[in-house]
């Protein structure tokens, strides 16, 4: 896809997610009684509003595509670095393991694990501050949350 | 109401409250103070922690954290030029003018005593005005509370940034997501998709943790900043130098118009800290003798700023209470609050849970109090806030947000879903969709929804029960109103640009 028409790519997202989910509410939205006023009522309402707004940003975004095609490109790519973007997929790519790992591993080893993760990717290079931030702070989170507010935080394999 | 406030003082002095207050505004203040972490982020991050308290203390902690948070931009603001919040942008010119003039000192005392005294102001205009709008409210019947959600749900024009499209696009979605789980009204599965945990609908607290805090994470760790402080080098203030009280004398007629400002700002719904700061200040200039002090280094500047984004703290609450109506993000997360500990916000809070209403509403006092000891005690340390490496800062805020998520109700599919949420927020405001409506429109997603099929099964399918009842009628005057004024405002600059 040509750069500037990345302007225009999340509403395109949005009206086809948003078509999926209308031409879905007949089965996914099951109804008491028929009428205007029954549970089908709003998610038509919305799904309709959505795809008017969408349509309406899309054809906003084309206008000023063709208006202004290297202004429009630049805007919207302002401040996109491939560095930055990798960063953060690796991030949530750390969250999302934490989530796989915590029941397995249990809270503590997987928050340590994850929070040195993000101290690299935030920048931080001494070994020292990684290992005694996340030692700490996973610790004192857990003292917190499983000792003063009573939560139950996953034990794993090492009963922690 | 004496007997309420009575009932209160005696439950409010136990040390636990006062413990949730302190830290409260001890974590608004720090948050605050960094740029780009706002009062929002700080109440977003307080909230898993009110989930095993008492009510009161719960939403006080809340408090705490927005009122900290709302004073805490100011510090950065004077001390470094950048704002800590949208608030205080303000107050930048003047603050840093001082700073670099060797005044830091008296700039972020000035900035502490104002906002206290729009704090305490904003919290007489809580204490006197809400339960008056309560009583006329308790009458209402679902046209009027179809007809105030509308009205609360035009504010996402005012909160839409560049583009309306994509605001009401947002609004749209977050109605959506309301609608997912079974409809309460009539017990029926909607948008499932064969997924089980769908059955009690998306989370509103792992949504709002998402949205706000994962994202501004995933920012964060996007643009890798080192320190804020990084590029200010070490700022000193200078504690020795005392600051004489006859000079606040002499600003007091500033701040009290400037409170009033902040309080009719802050009680309209979708307005906020940072209009009512720029009003103030602006009024100020124009009535000052020294018009060209402004921006340069005038302690009226800081004064009419810091009062007014002050003042609309309590008066956010107004609106909040009575009514049910977010006047903003914050409010919407205090509202997200209110429901998880079993309290329904409206006129019937007032009936039905007078001492708590009672304990939040004197507690604000009482934070704003906090507030001024906290910030005394703290003025020489505000500068090292800002030198925290970003990399230890990052990690403590992102694992606090995901077992904030995990404890909403103790699972691991609210985590994925916050984690969902931070990735959605991240990109989308990457394309400039603001995600202020989306939060707003899930707050009121089924307040809107209920009242309007009740109201057309009532009226037998007719519209016209909006117009025929007057309460109702005046709201939804409102929201006309509320929604057009930006469109006239805009084509009135359009034509004044094309005359000039």
């Amino acid at each position: 896809m040509s750069k500037k028409y990345i302007r225009i790519f999340p509403s395109f997202i949005i009206v086809c997610l948003d078509l999926f989910l209308m031409f879905s509410i007949p089965s996914q939205v099951k109804i008491y009684q028929e009428g205007i006023v029954n549970t089908r009522f709003m998610p038509y309402l919305l799904t309709i509003l959505i795809l008017i707004c969408g349509l309406t940003d899309i054809v906003k975004g084309l206008f000023l595509i063709r208006r202004e095609p290297e202004q429009a490109a630049e805007e919207e790519t302002a401040g996109i670095k491939k560095s930055g973007y990798l960063r953060v997929a690796a991030a949530a790519a750390g969250v999302a393991l934490w989530l796989i790992l915590l029941p397995k591993l249990g809270f503590m080893l997987a928050s340590v694990l994850l929070t040195a993760g993000i101290m690299l990717l935030a920048g931080n290079k001494s070994w020292i501050q990684i290992v005694l931030v996340s030692l700490i702070l996973t610790i004192a989170v857990y003292c917190v949350f499983k000792l003063a507010l009573n939560l139950k935080l996953p034990q794993g394999l090492f009963f922690f | 109401m004496t007997e309420n406030i009575i009932s209160v003082l005696s439950g409010m002095l136990s040390v636990d409250v006062i413990l949730c207050m302190i830290l409260g505004v001890a974590v608004g203040i720090i948050v605050g103070a960094l740029p780009g972490l706002s009062a929002t982020l700080a109440v977003a991050l307080m909230l898993p922690f009110t989930f095993g308290m008492d009510a009161g203390a719960g939403i006080l902690l809340l408090i705490g954290a927005y009122c900290g948070g709302v004073y805490g931009g100011s510090i950065t603001a004077i001390l470094i030029r950048t704002p800590g919040t949208p608030a205080s942008v303000a107050t930048v010119a003047d603050g840093y003018a001082l700073t670099k003039q060797g005044k830091a000192y008296e700039a972020l005392t000035v900035a502490l005593l104002t906002s206290v005294i729009g704090g305490l102001l904003s919290g007489l205009a809580l204490l006197f005005i809400a339960p008056v709008i309560a009583k006329v409210a308790i009458s209402f019947g679902p046209p009027e509370y179809f007809a105030l959600a509308a009205f609360g749900l035009t504010i996402i024009a005012s909160v839409s940034g560049e583009s309306l499209a994509k605001g009401l696009i947002m609004a749209g979605i977050g109605l959506l997501l309301t609608t997912i789980g079974i409809d309460p009204y009539e017990g029926q599965q909607r948008f499932i998709f064969g997924m089980n945990f769908l059955y009690s609908g998306i989370g509103m607290i792992p949504a709002m943790i998402g949205v706000f805090a994962i994202a501004e994470v995933f920012n964060q760790i996007e643009v890798r900043i080192k320190s804020v402080a990084d590029e200010f080098g070490d700022i000193q203030v200078d504690t020795k130098k005392k600051f004489p009280l006859r000079r606040l004398k002499k600003l007091m007629p500033n701040v009290i118009r400037s409170s009033l400002t902040g309080i009719i700002i802050g009680a309209t719904p979708g307005t906020g800290g940072a209009i009512a700061s720029f009003l103030a200040y602006n009024n100020e200039k124009t009535l000052s003798k020294n018009p060209d002090e402004f921006g340069k280094g005038s302690l009226a500047g800081i004064a009419a700023a810091e009062t007014a984004n002050n003042a609309t703290t309590g008066a956010t609450l107004i609106p909040m209470l009575t009514l049910g109506i977010p006047g903003d993000t914050v409010t919407a997360i205090l509202l997200g609050a209110l429901t998880i500990h079993g309290l329904s916000p409206g006129p019937k809070l007032f009936t039905e849970h007078s001492v708590l209403v009672y304990t939040v509403i004197l507690g604000f006092f009482v934070v704003n109090v906090i507030m001024f000891i906290e910030g005394k005690f703290a003025i020489k340390w505000f500068s090292k806030i800002t030198q925290v490496p970003s990399s230890i800062l990052l990690p403590i805020i992102l694992l606090l947000c995901l077992v904030g998520a995990y404890s909403s109700n103790n699972s691991f599919i609210s985590v994925g879903i916050a984690l969902f949420f931070g990735l959605f927020g991240y990109v989308l405001s990457k394309f400039k969709f603001p995600m202020a409506p989306m939060l707003i429109a899930m707050v009121l997603g089924q307040l809107t929804e209920m009242s309007l099929r009740q109201s057309l099964i009532m009226s037998d399918g007719s519209p016209s029960i909006f117009v025929q009842r007057p309460i109702s009628l005046v709201f939804l005057i409102l929201a006309v109103l509320s929604i057009s004024l930006p469109f006239i405002k805009a084509s009135r600059n359009k034509k004044g640009r094309n005359r000039d």
